[in-house]
């Protein structure tokens, strides 16, 4: 396994502490290699003196504290359900409007009682402008949201 | 070595090993594995726990184009090796009884 390989495995045995937190682990190890090899030592070599990453991750997940770990992004999860809820429904109310504007089309020769019978029910959901609007918003505030975590997580 | 008892020891190891100058992770191994088993990977968490309790405070520095973090012995740190060194006399006899009456320097 080389050095590369090594920190990817850790970082992912690590998840469950928050990414400030497992950033510090990774730079830590990177540098023991980094200096180990430059002691003489062969990468494979040095990456093997760390032992099993099942156990290193084991032994830093034992002596972790509270803060440490990776908090479960409630507000994250509410923003990205709605959004999904919102997008689905706009695809649904989309494919709908299209759908009855070829119905319209085909029908196009109905005069009378019957266009205005039309009109009436296809005007209805056929722009529903503020069911896309909800989602733009709903998405763009989800954006937003993991934007200001993102940078959160960079100041730690 | 108990697990528990390392883990207390090893700190104070850890401040020793930074009393007299700045020192980094794998520095801090070679000097400390002298006297005290440490694996690699429990150095990080006892440095992050001195970190925390401001035992300690770290930099970094660049070497050979990479950083290398190095970390420096605090007043709060140095007053916590100096407390424990001072309790050393009574380590000893708490020592003595666990052994079972053996006492050092007594023929």
């Amino acid at each position: 396994m080389d050095k590369n390989e090594f920190l990817k495995n850790l970082n992912r045995a690590l998840r469950k502490l928050n990414s400030a937190e497992r950033k510090g682990y990774i730079i830590h190890y990177e540098e023991l290699i980094s200096d180990m090899t430059e002691s003489g030592m062969s990468e494979s070599e040095a990456v093997a003196k760390q032992g099993r990453i099942e156990e290193i991750a084991e032994e830093i997940l034992n002596s972790v504290e509270p803060g440490q770990l990776r908090r479960t992004d409630k507000a994250g999860i509410v923003w990205v359900a709605l959004s999904a809820v919102m997008l689905t429904v706009s695809v649904f109310c989309l494919v709908l409007y299209q759908k009855q504007t070829i119905v319209l089309s085909t029908t196009g020769g109905a005069d009378g009682p019957t266009s205005v019978f039309l009109a009436a029910k296809v005007g209805d959901p056929a722009r529903p402008v503020f069911v896309y609007m909800i989602t733009i918003f709903f998405i763009i505030a989800a954006g937003i949201h993991f934007y200001r975590m993102h940078k959160k997580d960079n100041k730690k | 070595m108990d697990v528990q008892l390392r883990k207390g020891l090893l700190e104070f190891c850890v401040l020793a090993a930074l009393q007299d100058q700045d020192s980094y992770g794998y520095q801090i191994i070679k000097d400390i594995s002298e006297y005290i088993d440490i694996s690699e990977s429990t150095l990080y968490p006892i440095l992050r726990r001195l970190e925390i309790a401001k035992k300690v405070e770290s930099y970094n520095t660049e070497y050979n184009n990479r950083l290398r973090k190095y970390f420096h012995i605090t007043k709060i740190g140095r007053e916590s090796l100096e407390s424990f060194i001072r309790e050393k006399e009574q380590l000893n006899r708490v020592l003595d009884y666990i052994s079972g009456g053996f006492t050092y320097g007594q023929e």
